[in-house]
Formats: C-alpha cells, structure tokens, sequence
C-alpha cells in the first residue's frame, strides 16, 4: 500500500480535490496552502484540482506516492478558477 | 488611561505580522464629536492597536507572530474540509499574547493591554466544494489530452509550433498529420530504426486522435526510451504540468470548443456558524465607596461566550463578507498605578498598568462588513507587483449603551509570484468610540505580512 501526498499552494479561497470520482477532504495549513494524504493500492486512478482564487494568482499542486510525482502549475482564469483537469495517476506495486 | 473592548466580536486571527505602529494621534472632535482628553502617559494612543489589520471575518492563514509597541501576539488557525452535502468544511482558530507588564499569556485576546484566550469554532458551507465540477474537469482532460498529443507529435518530427499556430489549432489532428509527413520525407540517410519507431508512434497518436487520454499511458511508456524530449510532455515526467486555464490562453481555439461550455461560474459563497469563547483576565484595583484601593493589587478572570454567523460572497476579483455577532464583552480601561518612593528630594516610580473598578462584562451586538479587490490592477506596470484594497467596517453596540465603529482601509503590494505569502502596505483605520467616553481616533499601520484572507 503506498500513500498519496498532495499539496497546493498560492490559493485564496477555496481548493478541492476529486480522487477516482470522490472528493477528498484537503486541510488548510495557511498561507494559500493546501494539503491532504491518504493511502492508496497499486493501480491506475483519475484525478483532478480545482483551485479558486483571485484573478491571476499563481498556483501550483504535486501529486506524489514517493516514486513518481507530477507537478503541475498555472494562473487562476479571470473568473478565479483553474484546474489541472482529469490527470491519470499510477501508484506501482 | 487606555480602553480595551474585550473580545471585540469578529475581529480576529491575523494574517500579517506588523512590524510598525505609525500613531497619528487622536484627531479632536472629528466628525462633529466632542472633543476629548488626550490620553495619559499610559496610553500608546491612536485607535485600539489590535493584532490584525486583515478582514476581521476570516480566520487568516496559519500561524503568524505579531510584534508591536505593546506586546507580542501569536496567532494560528486551520481549517478542513469534510464530504456531507451541506455542512462541508469546519474551522478553529486560536490566540495568544504578551502584555505591556511582561505577563507571559498563554491565552490572549484581540489586544495586548489585557490577555486573555480567544478561540473560534465554526461549521460552514463552501459553494467551492459544493459546485459540480466533474463536467469542467472531464473537458479539461480532453483539452490537455489534446495539448499533450500536439506537443508529442511536434517534439517527435522536430518542430516547433508558434504561438500564432497554437491560438489557430482546433484539435492534434493537422499536427499529427504534419509530423507524419515530416518523418515520411526524412533523407535516405536518416537512421532507418529511429525513423520507423518515430513513424510508429505518430501512427499510434493519428489511431487515437478520437480519445488521445485512451492512449496516453501507452506512447508516454515508449517515449521512455523513444524520446527524451517527446516524453517530457507526459505528467510523470516530473516536468511542470501547465494548468487548464493557462493552457486555454495558448490554445484558445481549443480551449474555446472543448472547455469553454462547460466552464464554472464565477460567482462563490460561504457561510459560517461560530462559537467564540474568550477568557479575559486584567489586573484591577477595587473601588468601595467611590475611593480606589490603589495599594491592593486584584485579578479579575472571565470566560466570555459569543456566536457569529459570517457570510461571504467572491466574484473575479471581488470579495464582500458580513459577520454578525452576538456575546459577551467587556470594557477594560487601564490606567498607570505607580508605587512612589520618596527618599529626600528624590522620588521613584514602579508602575505597573491595572483598571481602576472591576470590569463588568456586557451583552454586545456588532456587525462587520468587509470588501476587498485584489488584484485591483493588471496594467503592465503592475507585472512584477499587484496592488490590493480592502474596506472593512466594524460596528459594535453593547446593550448597555454606546457604540464603537471602526473603519480600516488596508492598501498593499504583493509580488506576482508570491501574491499571498508577502504583501507590503499600509492600514490606515479609523475609530469613533462613544462609551466609556466620547473619542475619535486615526492611526496608520505599516504592515508585512501574508495576504488579507477576505472572508470565510
């Protein structure tokens, strides 16, 4: 069984994060950071983050289950969303 | 002689360290009011020097360390989401300060004259959370799917793709096709293996371009060992991964038939149900008679109850909160009692800050309203800094009679880069008090600090 760790920053109002389907409750740790662990079995899963702020903010989240990591980075849309979209993750045996 | 409304209702966890307190004075009888008494050699005058100049609704961001003139203040709260379909986030947020007198507190309240523990416990509900966004985020794949096939197939024909280019595509398809065409006409004397692996692969993406993500996994895999540069456009490359929106401002064409009908709306709401206890305490001399014992030091401790309902609303760049509140206050008007020694014709003074009377707690009803515009301008002179503004007004009335308003117009900067770890600006605040006494007071904060949180 291996742990997911997610972490987000530069993010003013709101985030969440939808893992294979179902939301999953992140802790607001200050400063616009987010951040939620939970473990996971090997296999093949779908993600996403939608972060909400203010307009043009910097944002940026890594996913990561210690062996492979995805970063991901943007600017809130002028109506202060963004998302890194349904992205597929691998957690290896 | 210094007054101290105990717990101001509302006003609560910083999110910015002020470093410097810039005391205008009191301004006499602005506004038509009376005017007033200067304050004693106790005061440190101006407005009620509290720990925050942020949106008194939010509970700030984390832990903070405060320092001013009269003491230092710490802060820290946190808050968490949780899945239910209407009560989904919960938040806690805590307090604690030094006083004037050196007392080590480890309970504070919103000032440092007299310490005392204040919390915040709430349950609310986030329309963040519970906004619909599996439609949104489904259409962002297929936009990034899209984004990663044209990158692959440009990376292994060996082109780039300018910007004109990217803001006219609709779709990997002419990519593809392109890159094929690109590979089939390579010279003779190109390394046949190469070529027919690159060939293969971009005939895998042209067989996938119906749902690209099917096949992601797959060519990212081969890409591996295929190609270095190609592989650099899968997520677990380790690359940065640019975000939907931002991807949108390259691929508008893209971006404009795939994600774009099923774009979130902009306009939020949260509200919040609070339960904020405090526990005060202040030195005081007993008053029997009308005559204060000035020689006999007392200490007067309370656990004052109140509830809050904070609602807030977010649009773009705008942020409107309202708090109202209802609880227990109480007035602290702290004086200079000095113990003087004579010896000859020399004097000495020990002083030490206590209230003359014992506090008397009352019911308090008082109301918050906070606006803030962040970024309040994106011209290009504003590339590597964004200004801020915020407007928060504060009106405090006590059964007992009275009423304290206060107005705050926290301006700052903050870098681009970091728009809410460091922001730099300037608080000015006005405070029209009618009880215990008639005053009117402007200050200005200098402050450093995390961005003002507008409301939760």
């Amino acid at each position: 069984m291996a742990q997911m760790d997610i972490t987000i920053t530069g993010v003013a109002r709101d985030a969440k994060l939808t893992w294979s389907g179902v939301m999953k409750s992140l802790s607001k740790t200050g400063g616009g950071n987010y951040s939620a662990s939970f473990p996971v079995q090997p296999g093949k899963y779908v993600y996403s983050i939608v972060v909400f702020g203010a307009p043009e903010d910097a944002w940026t989240a890594k996913v990561t289950d210690g062996k492979t990591t995805h970063n991901h980075a943007g600017h809130m849309s002028p109506a202060g969303f963004d998302t890194t979209g349904d992205t597929s993750f691998t957690v290896a045996p | 002689m210094k007054s101290k409304q105990f717990p101001r209702i509302g006003e609560f966890l910083s999110t910015g360290a002020i470093l410097g307190l810039l005391t205008m004075g009191p301004l006499q009888g602005a506004l038509g009011a009376a005017p007033t008494t200067p304050a004693d050699s106790g005061s440190t005058g101006g407005a009620d020097a509290t720990q925050n100049f942020v949106s008194p609704l939010g509970l700030g961001s984390g832990a903070t360390i405060s320092v001013t003139q009269k003491g230092v203040s710490a802060t820290a709260s946190v808050e968490s989401q949780f899945v239910s379909p209407w009560v989904n986030y919960w938040q806690l947020g805590l307090s604690g300060t030094t006083n004037t007198n050196g007392q080590a507190a480890v309970y504070s309240s919103t000032d440092t004259g007299a310490p005392g523990f204040k919390g915040k416990l709430g349950i609310g509900r986030s329309s963040f959370l519970a906004t619909d966004t599996h439609l949104y985020t489904a259409a962002a794949g297929k936009l990034k799917a899209e984004v990663w096939c044209i990158n692959v197939a440009a990376k292994l024909a060996g082109f780039n793709i300018s910007q004109f280019d990217a803001a006219q595509l609709t779709s990997c398809r002419p990519i593809v096709e392109r890159a094929i065409a690109v590979v089939q006409a390579l010279p003779s004397g190109a390394d046949p293996k190469t070529t027919a692996t690159t060939l293969a692969l971009l005939q895998e993406l042209q067989q996938g371009l119906a749902d690209e993500s099917a096949i992601e996994d797959a060519v990212c895999n081969k890409l591996k060992t295929a190609s270095t540069a190609a592989y650099s456009a899968c997520p677990d490359s380790g690359a940065v991964d640019i975000s939907v929106e931002d991807l949108g401002r390259i691929y508008s064409n893209i971006y404009a038939r795939i994600v774009r009908p099923t774009a979130l709306p902009a306009l939020y709401y949260k509200i919040s149900f609070n339960y904020s206890p405090s526990l005060v305490s202040t030195d005081y001399r007993a008053v029997t008679n009308g005559v204060a014992n000035l020689a006999t030091n007392s200490h007067w401790s309370s656990l004052l109850n109140a509830f809050a309902v904070d609602g807030s609303l977010y649009y773009k760049a705008w942020s409107f909160g309202l708090e109202a509140a209802y609880g227990k206050t109480v007035n602290i008007v702290e004086q200079n009692v000095c113990n003087t020694t004579t010896s000859g014709t020399f004097t000495a003074q020990q002083c030490k800050n206590a209230m003359i009377g014992k506090p008397n707690p009352a019911n308090t009803a008082s109301a918050t309203g906070a606006i803030s515009f962040t970024p309040a301008s994106n011209a290009a002179a504003t590339r590597l800094f964004r200004p801020g503004l915020e407007l928060v007004a504060y009106f405090e009335h006590p059964d007992s009679g009275g009423h304290k308003t206060q107005l705050s117009l926290p301006l700052y900067m903050a870098p681009i880069s970091a728009p809410l770890k460091f922001v730099i600006g300037l608080q000015p605040m006005w405070t029209w008090t009618t009880e215990p006494k008639q005053t009117n007071d402007f200050s200005v904060f200098l402050f450093v600090g995390a961005r003002p949180s507008v409301p939760n």
